[in-house]
């Protein structure tokens, strides 16, 4: 370990790391624009300089490169350094005076205008660009050229490069946002297609597919990921601080023996360009119902502003038009869920966007048919959507404009042309493209349409026995009636295993309880860093030391993820080195994770409700991520009522009521009417 | 049905309760399915099944009198005629049905030729007079009138299978009688599904259908002998008199009468069209929120065979996750009463969302005490009744007033 003297406070640091590394880690915060973790430290910009003295020496060095060695005296924040900085800044300023990222560091030097002659440049020269690709991806597609006052980054000879494999690191990294690919690469960069957002928006190649995913975990791509393709990169695994990244991981063939099989495959939804009268494809403001669905989402492109692609304006009049890919002649089915969607996205989008907007929906029959669906249609209408019934044959774009326009026979058979500034496809429901696979694969007949052949009296399932199914694999169906049905296909399931059920469980032991009544309470005190969810904010150390401070406390520590696999083991371990008889997770939200804490204390022999949780994260790191002093003081205040509660926990126990295994059923019929299909 | 057939194959014993004399409810009246199914002989194995079962106990003509108790332990007793039974069970299936509206607009019960689809049905069916006679005896002119009892003032929902019921039986008119006219007048055709073919099968074989809009609905008028029906067509956009043989109601789904009662029973919720109320639209859709009470078939909401039979499964699935365990393991963090303190004020009962707590009464020193009662097993401790109680008489184990009162204390550093 190195010891350094960072602004006053002393600090142990791991060694082989530079300056820059060792004050970053204390949570203080160092002006740089030309360094990257995963890149050999360079220099560059020189806004990370810092004062270091060894023995009686002073100098000014940049940060970044200076090596930690045991006994340095640093200090970041010195007015020697800042007036050095400033003049760094305006030096920067000069040269591109334009620069989003040079304006905000300035700005919060003081600055806001330099004295130096202005130059209208884009690149500080910072070198990141060429030494990613050089460094990380191996290509070289781009270095310096030309020396002194004429040094610039270009691709060799300046003529555009064909190694240039389009990865994007070089413009990821730029600090001053001026790479662009086609201005270095022969090859025609083709972006990612963010699938849940329906390729409104692109996507990096390691990614969580959407938030709140299940499991809620990363995942590399690998048609796309540089390393899975040329060996190269490996960035992510740098920045990785779990250190979960496993390029060799591979697709894994399992058997699996089973007595029974649930398909429940889903849908695809209807290629709108296949009616390429309504210009899906060919006009940008021309939109399918999930794409708008998308749009219309907290989480989708545009953060759940309704903004229409073609040039992301605000539209004024938007039309849904009904019923595309059902009801014709190729597929004589009704997708069931179009009526319904379209009103609640016209809905949301006047919720969004203002009840000024304008929806008119073109439909044929409103079939709100489902419980409660009349009055939400009914909610539609006063709420000033437009039904016009009437299936629109063609949509054209006003030239110039992107606008829309739709001619269309009113309810007095009157022609009329409307103009739009949007157009929503309701698109319908097709069997999965999956359907014929699965049906030669299992054994399984299809109907005339390609869904699932069912019949009435037996409808989860399929004509094999065993093979059951759900969802709208076997008709178009909305969410309820899906839900339903695969609880249906897993009680078939539960009949048919019934003499099975249960096998395959091994009950879980778990140590005798200490008995802790009449002891003086030993508190534990876990602060979580959330790697930096938490501690992004909030100075999870100093969190800790306060905890140590508060009375029971025995012990308090940190942890980079409590709630992983191997920090459970760590708290057994802690409770019984320390003897502690209460323990207190400062963390996440209990609605996930007390049950989490509660099985590992309960391991560790304690009785779980000896448990106590404070919800630094929610609570304290994301609602106040501007303001990380407060943020760490209410993290105090937080820990400070739990170890307050956690010192009048009681054991408590869980009551077992045996139960009656058998059921009553009210009501012998069936149904009542005959229209089923 | 369904549901009992399906609880008893997975292994439980079941008590089937039925108020009516006979099992099948109102699908005994259907003669014919879309698809081709006899409804008759797949309601005989069902019938079959559930008689044959010996794990479902029958109870035919039926009527529940008490239901006491919570999930995993009911006690509900049901009255035959004048013999009582009592029995214990840890689930229920709500599974009563719907009625079917009975209309008192055009002119039915005041022309014989004024019927409903059902009654249609009784007709065309395999021993119907109609279907036996053929082409003798048919109408020249049948005019279909739908949503007679639906989405209207009184009852503001789609009763969902009336427009496939009228379809069906439009189509087996023109099978039985090519020349008869068929006139289908309608608000909007809501044929969804694959029962969208046999509308464009009906348009096909010559089934007119005319839109007619809510607030100008068609009249029925006696013509003579027969029938007049005066729409104005939307299409045509033209007042339209066509001369009527029969006038076909497709009448509404309405709820239960009992369902009141039942609910009562139950203490669950109706929605304010008198179905029962499931636990969430979306993802709860056939159980409630009280636990250990499932829902099913028309007594949630108008629907098909198929629909219903999905239905009575999954309530079979849900009821299997409380019957598979052998006790069922109770929140610590519940209330608990410090008899003590408590005088029974009674104040934390109204309070109370989950019906948990009695109030009881008991000889203490020759005195009558009174005092609260909680319902383990009803009880979420969400304190509703701790925030009501003046005497510290109740408390949340795990948020008692020092606990509570500590982290306060801590928070405002005193």
């Amino acid at each position: 370990m190195v010891k350094l003297t960072i602004n006053g406070n002393q600090g142990e640091f791991e060694e082989g790391k530079t300056l820059l590394e060792c004050i970053e880690s204390t949570g203080l915060q160092v002006p740089t624009l030309c360094h990257h973790k995963a890149l050999i430290p360079y220099g560059a910009c020189r806004l990370c300089l810092v004062e270091v003295t060894q023995g009686s020496k002073t100098t000014m060095q940049a940060s970044c490169t200076y090596p930690a060695s045991d006994g340095l005296v640093v200090q970041t924040d010195s007015e020697e350094i800042i007036k050095t900085r400033k003049v760094m800044l305006e030096l920067l300023l000069a040269r591109c005076p334009e620069i989003k990222s040079i304006q905000k560091i300035a700005e919060e030097f003081g600055i806001k205008e330099s004295r130096i002659k202005k130059k209208n440049d884009d690149c500080i020269l910072c070198g990141l660009c060429v030494r990613v690709c050089q460094e990380r991806m191996g290509i070289n597609a781009i270095s310096f050229s030309n020396r002194g006052s004429k040094r610039l980054v270009s691709p060799p000879f300046d003529m555009l490069s064909d190694v240039c494999q389009t990865c994007g690191a070089c413009a990821y990294v730029c600090p001053t946002e001026k790479i662009k690919l086609v201005d270095i690469s022969k090859n025609t960069a083709v972006p990612i297609r963010d699938e849940y957002n329906e390729g409104l928006i692109t996507r990096s190649a390691a990614y969580i597919s959407y938030p709140q995913a299940v499991p809620n975990k990363a995942a590399i791509d690998d048609r796309y990921c540089a390393h899975m393709l040329k060996d190269e990169c490996k960035i992510c695994q740098e920045f990785c601080e779990a250190d979960a990244i496993e390029y060799d991981q591979t697709e894994t063939k399992m058997k699996l023996n089973v007595g029974a099989v649930v398909l429940s495959p889903g849908l695809d939804l209807f290629d709108a360009k296949i009616k390429d009268e309504l210009g899906y494809g060919l006009y940008p403001n021309v939109v399918t119902s999930t794409e708008f669905e998308r749009i219309l989402s907290a989480t989708g492109p545009y953060l759940g502003h309704v903004l229409r692609p073609g040039d992301q304006k605000e539209p004024d009049r938007v039309a849904f038009i009904q019923c595309v890919g059902s009801r014709d002649c190729e597929r004589d089915y009704c997708s069931s869920v179009c009526c319904m969607y379209a009103t609640k996205e016209a809905i949301i989008a006047k919720e969004h966007a203002g009840k000024d907007l304008e929806c008119d929906i073109f439909f044929m029959d409103m079939r709100a048919y489902s419980k409660g669906f009349d009055e939400y249609y009914q909610q539609g209408k006063e709420l000033g959507i437009n039904y016009i019934r009437c299936r629109p044959p063609s949509i054209k774009e006003i030239p110039g404009t992107q606008n829309l326009l739709v001619e269309y026979l009113d309810e007095n058979n009157e022609k009329v042309s409307s103009e739009y500034d949007m157009i929503v496809l309701s698109v319908g429901i097709m069997p999965p493209g999956s359907a014929a696979e699965i049906s030669e694969k299992f054994g399984i007949e299809m109907n005339e349409f390609n869904f699932c052949k069912t019949t009435n009296f037996k409808p989860v399932e399929s004509t094999r026995e065993g093979v059951y199914v759900a969802g709208p694999f076997t008709e178009p169906k909305d969410i309820p009636e899906t839900i339903m049905q695969s609880s249906g296909a897993s009680s078939k399931v539960l009949t048919l295993l019934k003499d099975e059920k249960g096998t395959l469980i091994t009950e879980k032991e778990f140590p005798p309880e200490t008995d802790v009544l009449g002891q003086e309470p030993r508190i534990g005190v876990f602060v979580c860093h959330c790697g930096s969810n938490i501690a992004g904010v909030v100075n999870v150390p100093s969190v800790v030391e306060y905890a140590k401070t508060l009375p029971n406390v025995v012990y308090a520590g940190n942890n980079l993820y409590t709630c992983s696999n191997d920090t459970q083991e760590i708290i057994k371990d802690i409770i019984k080195e320390n003897d502690l008889n209460r323990v207190v997770v400062a963390s996440c939200t209990p609605r996930t994770h007390e049950p989490l804490f509660r099985n590992t204390i309960r391991e560790a022999g304690l009785n779980p409700y000896l448990f106590e949780m404070a919800n630094i994260r929610d609570q304290c790191s994301w609602v106040h991520m501007g303001e990380p002093e407060k943020a760490t003081v209410k993290s105090n205040d937080l820990v400070r009522m739990a170890v307050a509660k956690a010192r009048l926990l009681v054991p408590l126990q869980k009551k077992h009521v045996p139960i009656t295994k058998s059921a009553m059923v009210v009501g012998g019929g069936c149904c009542r009417h005959g229209s089923c299909h | 049905m369904a549901a009992a057939i399906e609880l008893s194959g997975q292994g439980y014993d079941v008590y089937l309760i039925e108020k009516e004399k006979t099992l099948g409810g109102k699908l005994r009246r259907i003669q014919y399915l879309l698809s081709g199914e006899d409804p008759q002989v797949e309601l005989k194995k069902l019938i079959d099944s559930v008689k044959k079962e010996k794990k479902i106990q029958l109870y035919l003509s039926a009527t529940i009198e008490t239901i006491e108790g919570s999930i995993g332990n009911f006690k509900t007793t049901i009255k035959q005629k004048d013999k009582s039974t009592e029995f214990e069970h840890g689930v229920v299936v709500v599974a009563t049905g719907a009625q079917e509206y009975e209309p008192k607009e055009y002119l039915y019960g005041q022309h014989e030729n004024v019927v409903t689809q059902i009654e249609l049905e009784q007709r065309l069916g395999p021993k119907g007079d109609w279907a036996v006679s053929r082409n003798n005896g048919f109408p020249k002119n049948v005019v279909m009138i739908q949503c007679v009892g639906s989405r209207n003032e009184e009852r503001a929902y789609c009763s969902r299978i009336c427009c496939s019921e009228a379809v069906k039986n439009a189509l087996k008119i023109k099978e039985l009688s090519p020349t008869t006219n068929v006139y289908v007048l309608f608000r909007d055709v809501r044929t969804y599904g694959f029962r969208e073919s046999f509308y464009t099968k009906a348009r096909k074989n010559n089934v007119l259908f005319m839109r007619f809009d809510e607030d100008k609905k068609p009249e029925v008028f006696q013509n003579g002998n027969g029938l007049k029906v005066k729409t104005f067509d939307e299409t045509l956009k033209k007042d339209v008199e066509i001369p009527a043989d029969l006038v076909v109601l497709s009448t509404g789904v309405v709820a239960e009468e009992g369902n009141e009662s039942l609910a009562k029973l139950l203490k669950v919720p109706l929605n304010k069209d008198k179905f029962f109320l499931e636990a969430h639209m979306k993802l709860r859709p056939v159980e409630f929120a009280t636990e250990g009470v499932y829902l099913c078939g028309l007594a949630h909401s108008p629907k098909a065979i198929d629909e219903s039979i999905i239905q009575a499964q999954a309530t079979a699935s849900r009821a299997s996750t409380v019957l598979a365990k052998d006790s069922i393991e109770l929140e610590a963090t519940i209330s608990q009463v410090v008899d003590e303190s408590c005088d029974g004020c009674a104040y934390c009962i109204e309070p109370c969302p989950y019906q948990a707590i009695t109030l009881i009464e008991y000889m203490l020193k020759g005195d009558v005490k009174k005092t609260v009662e909680v319902n383990d097993s009803a009880c979420k401790g969400c304190g509703c009744c701790m925030a009501t109680c003046p005497k510290k008489g109740i408390f949340i184990k795990g948020f008692t007033l020092e606990q509570i009162g500590a982290q306060a204390n801590a928070a405002l550093g005193v």
